[in-house]
């Protein structure tokens, strides 16, 4: 491994991930503002959210100044050391801080002291998957504390909801989901959906889909109908994207499932606001970029 | 709806006339803050002296560079929501005309708009590299510890919508109500 190579792309990662958003989701909120009617609040919005992700690219600064927390996902080959890649990445978001591409966004939970390079307890996060692989598979997702807030779990048969442990339960979940983000003003947003698994691996699992490109179906076929009917549902709420109306306050909806106990039913949630940072790249074992992803 | 020029001078003149749905475009300087960072705004006002008209930007900035050559890269709204009692209690102490936020606020907010002559102005959240362009000039209002400073920026054309006009008329209610509805009747059908 060569640790400059690999710090010096790790922080260019960072640096395309906080000020460059990726085309499908651009082109997502191309799509969604066709839906609103000319001169409209929501597509009012839909132009300052465009205009904001034009901005950052041309002036090479963060699209939000709240750069969220930010989580590595790495597919590495049997044997790769990943104690070397963590360390790398410490290094590469410390730097990223001092340039400025990164806000001082990590504290302690305890006392609120920030952590001036934004390494702290298990923070950034960092998910290793080891595989027959020649090359490195590494893609950064940055989450916002607010996105972060709207995400929800459900346990299956829901009394308030009133539905059970079934499709039509998941889709009310989210639904619902979608209607209380509707304060913060996120939208349009994307959901992260996993059906099964527990507490904790349905979390994780959820997140693992902002790893899918928006618009990129299920390869489940019932799960694909899901999607899309929850997207039509979410049209007729009246939410928009700033949460005032119109049809735009989901640009996607993605949906996987984990095994499960009889006894349990969890439908886990997790929410992404409009600015949706999320970057890749394929690397040669040294650290080479092979190619950007996304 | 047409868009409105606003600068904060002319705001007490003009506040009464934003109605909710209105999009402004708002020049002049305001005040930077959001979350804990309230408790230090709201100690550093009661220090200030004057009768100056007071716009709150529930929001963040990133400030670079040294006093006298400062430069904002970026400046964004943070949902609200969760800080209504917070913002509520500074419109309660203090002259606020204006708060410029992100999301919904609730009935309180609308309370406290109509009892002090407020506008709550909703913002389109992460665009932070565009607003950072309507920036002028940016100085320190007020930092203490671990706390996000309080910054005092000049801006020019920073856009934003009346969600709460000074009759306490709250847009985000209406809404609300007609998306509850919404979800109650599609709750009813099944996939």
């Amino acid at each position: 491994m060569r640790r400059s190579y690999w710090e010096k792309n790790i922080f260019e990662l960072i640096r395309r991930t906080s000020t460059s958003m990726p085309a499908d989701v651009e082109n997502a909120i191309r799509k969604t503002r066709r839906l609103e009617a000319a001169g409209s609040q929501a597509q009012w919005a839909l132009d300052e959210m465009l205009a904001g992700i034009r901005a950052a690219r041309e002036s090479d600064t963060p699209l939000c100044p709240d750069t969220g927390a930010l989580a590595f996902y790495f597919r590495v080959p049997v044997g790769f050391d990943t104690n070397a890649l963590a360390a790398v990445v410490r290094a590469a978001v410390s730097r990223a801080t001092r340039a400025g591409y990164l806000s001082q966004n990590t504290l302690d939970a305890i006392s609120g002291a920030r952590y001036p390079t934004n390494i702290g307890h298990e923070l950034p996060a960092m998910y290793f998957d080891q595989g027959g692989r020649k090359n490195v598979d590494v893609r950064l997702v940055m989450k916002s504390a607010a996105s972060e807030n709207e995400g929800s779990q459900f346990s299956l048969p829901c009394r308030d909801l009133g539905v059970d442990s079934d499709l039509n339960g998941v889709r009310a979940c989210a639904l619902e989901t979608v209607a209380r983000a509707q304060r913060s003003g996120l939208g349009p947003g994307v959901l992260g959906i996993c059906i099964g698994g527990d507490r904790s691996s349905g979390q994780a699992h959820a997140r693992g889909q902002f790893l899918r490109k928006v618009g990129e179906r299920s390869r489940v076929r019932l799960l694909s109908r899901l999607e899309d009917r929850i997207l039509k549902d979410v049209r007729k709420l009246d939410i928009g994207p700033i949460g005032s109306g119109g049809k735009s306050a989901l640009l996607g909806v993605n949906i996987d499932s984990l095994s499960r106990l009889p006894g349990s039913y969890f439908v886990t949630i997790s929410y992404m606001g409009w600015a949706f940072r999320r970057r890749g790249a394929v690397m040669g074992p040294e650290g080479g970029v092979h190619r950007w992803l996304y | 709806m047409k868009t409105v020029e606003v600068t904060v001078d002319a705001l007490r003149e003009r506040k009464d006339q934003l109605r909710t749905g209105q999009r402004v475009r708002l020049s002049g300087n305001l005040l930077v803050s959001h979350g804990d960072s309230l408790r230090l705004l709201e100690s550093a006002l009661a220090e200030v002296e004057g009768d100056r008209t007071l716009v709150l930007y529930h929001g963040s900035a990133l400030v670079k560079g040294r006093e006298g050559a400062r430069k904002v890269s970026s400046l964004g709204p943070a949902s609200c929501h969760r800080y209504e009692s917070l913002l509520v209690r500074i419109l309660n102490l203090f002259p606020v005309s204006m708060v410029i936020g992100q999301g919904a606020m609730g009935d309180a907010m609308s309370e406290a708009c109509a009892a002090r002559g407020c506008v709550y102005l909703q913002a389109v959240g992460n665009t932070g590299a565009l607003n950072a362009g309507r920036t002028v000039a940016a100085e320190l209002f007020a930092e203490n510890g671990d706390a996000d400073p309080v910054w005092q920026l000049e801006v020019s054309g920073l856009e934003a919508v009346v969600s709460i006009d000074s009759c306490g008329r709250n847009q985000f209610r209406r809404a609300k109500t007609r998306a509850t509805r919404q979800l109650k009747a599609l709750l009813k059908e099944r996939f």
